[in-house]
């Protein structure tokens, strides 16, 4: 049965963010150390908008991370480190 | 209705106008500017109220086209050949995301080498994009299917391209009778449908995933095949108005009788009627079966008009590699099962000349292949 859809490919406003899709194949994430002097960058250069400046801290929105890592190259400060999502041989998620 | 001479250009210029469009982005390209230079100079003359978007590319052309079209607005654009390349992939967004957008296109050669010279390949190269193609063999149908285009779009929710040859059509003046104002008014009220709404904001052309992107291309080609209907009413009831009657799909002219059949789309069409006038003077019964939307394809109105006929010749002025002419194919494809000889012929490609001394050699050439051959044969080298 052919789905009923609307005419111009189309989805509500915002649902990208209500279902995220990263959080099921990313393999690192970022963690932001002490040394983050709060340039900001990385909330600019993030492709999805996952790191937010929060009460004055940098703060990742994990579910719209797909660790790519563009935050961590980019910061001048060297202030985020990728973690990997997997550690140990049998790929335990941690 | 008052009548001028105009060059094809001037007259799809005259249909963006009688349509009123609201929104022209263009990329200039040679042969299509002089249609982008008349609607320009309406534009300053305060005679059509249109917003001009000049861009740095023919990609972005069709993108500020396709953005306006989103936000509602009757939009228009022109290009050919390169141009048409290099806005292939917005080309296929504007008929995925099915905005009524208008494209003229003055068909020319395709590079390498580079040729500024007429020819249909670059039409034929988007035959898969789910743009409905129109092919114009004189001036007035330029005119009139610009008009008939919108209708089309804006009924099927599809684009439409308005195809005409360049130089031989684009730069040639003739005698063209131009609608009042009034009159189109009525039959192309603005069927305006806004996707882009601040009042209710839409994320457009997100990812689709294997569960939904197939049942989006089901969609279209089911509003593709609408056309077919579409396409056929919007021809009668322009007739029916404004007394040129086009014919819908496909035209036919002298086929009451005919057992050898001309087969092609664009200019050629309005030599091979001299040709066939001439022939018939001299008892031989010949027809000619005009394709006018190459998109959606005809299959069922050609197989009906060649019903009765032996033989069949096809002319291309288009070369698919490796596999023949577009229209050549395309026919055999359709006539499958049908008791006829097709006989397929590329010609004319890059601007050689296509007279009706041409197309009466075709045919002679035809009637004596006593074969059909699998592939399409090389004519006038």
């Amino acid at each position: 049965m052919v789905k009923n859809l609307p005419v111009v490919p189309t989805a509500k406003a915002g649902s990208l963010v209500e279902t995220p899709t990263g959080i099921t194949w990313r393999i690192q994430y970022p963690v932001i150390l002490e040394t983050c002097n709060m340039c900001l960058d990385c909330t600019l250069f993030c492709p999805d908008g996952a790191l937010v400046q929060q009460e004055g801290k940098i703060v990742l929105k994990v579910s719209l991370c797909k660790g790519c890592g563009i935050c961590a190259n980019e910061c001048k400060e060297n202030a985020i480190e990728m973690i990997p999502e997997y550690s140990g041989v049998k790929g335990v998620f941690r | 209705m008052s009548t001028t001479l105009l060059t094809g250009s001037e007259a799809a210029a005259y249909g963006a106008k009688l349509a009123r469009i609201e929104v022209l982005a263009y990329y200039p390209i040679t042969p299509a500017f002089p249609a982008m230079e008349r609607v320009s100079k309406f534009i300053d003359d305060g005679e059509l109220n249109t917003r001009f978007v000049r861009v740095e590319s023919d990609h972005s052309a069709l993108a500020a086209a396709l953005g306006a079209s989103l936000a509602g607005s009757r939009t228009f654009t022109v290009t050919n050949s390169q141009g048409l390349l290099y806005m292939t992939e917005v080309v296929y967004h504007t008929a995925g995301l099915r905005q009524p957008v208008v494209m003229a296109v003055a068909n020319r050669a395709l590079s390498a080498p580079h040729s500024r010279f007429p020819e249909q390949g670059d039409a034929i190269s988007q035959g898969a994009s789910g743009w409905i193609q129109l092919f114009c063999e004189n001036n007035q149908e330029v005119l009139d299917n610009m008009l008939q285009a919108f209708k089309i779009a804006e009924t099927v929710r599809l684009p439409v391209m308005v195809n005409y040859e360049g130089y031989i059509q684009s730069h040639t003046l003739e005698e063209v009778g131009i609608p009042n104002q009034e009159t189109i008014d009525q039959f192309l009220p603005l069927n305006r449908v806004r996707t882009l709404d601040v009042e209710n904001p839409q994320a457009v052309n997100t990812v689709a995933s294997p569960e939904f992107y197939m049942d989006y291309k089901f969609h279209q080609n089911e509003a593709m095949e609408q056309a077919l209907t579409v396409i056929n009413d919007v021809a009668a009831e322009y007739g029916k108005e404004f007394g040129r009657d086009w014919s819908g799909l496909i035209d036919t002219y002298q086929m009451e009788d005919a057992e050898h059949a001309f087969v092609a789309m664009g200019s050629m069409v309005s030599d091979a009627r001299i040709v066939v006038d001439e022939l018939r003077k001299q008892g031989q019964k010949v027809g000619l079966v005009k394709v006018r939307a190459w998109r959606p394809f005809p299959a069922e109105a050609l197989r009906e008009a060649l019903k009765n006929v032996q033989l069949i010749t096809v002319c291309d002025k288009n070369i698919v590699f490796g596999l023949g002419g577009a229209l050549g194919t395309e026919l055999k494809s359709a006539l499958y099962g049908q008791d006829c000889r097709v006989n397929s012929y590329i010609l004319g490609l890059g601007g050689r000349d296509v007279t009706t001394e041409e197309i009466k050699k075709v045919l002679e050439l035809s009637e004596k292949t006593e074969k059909q051959a699998t592939a399409s044969e090389w004519f006038g080298l």
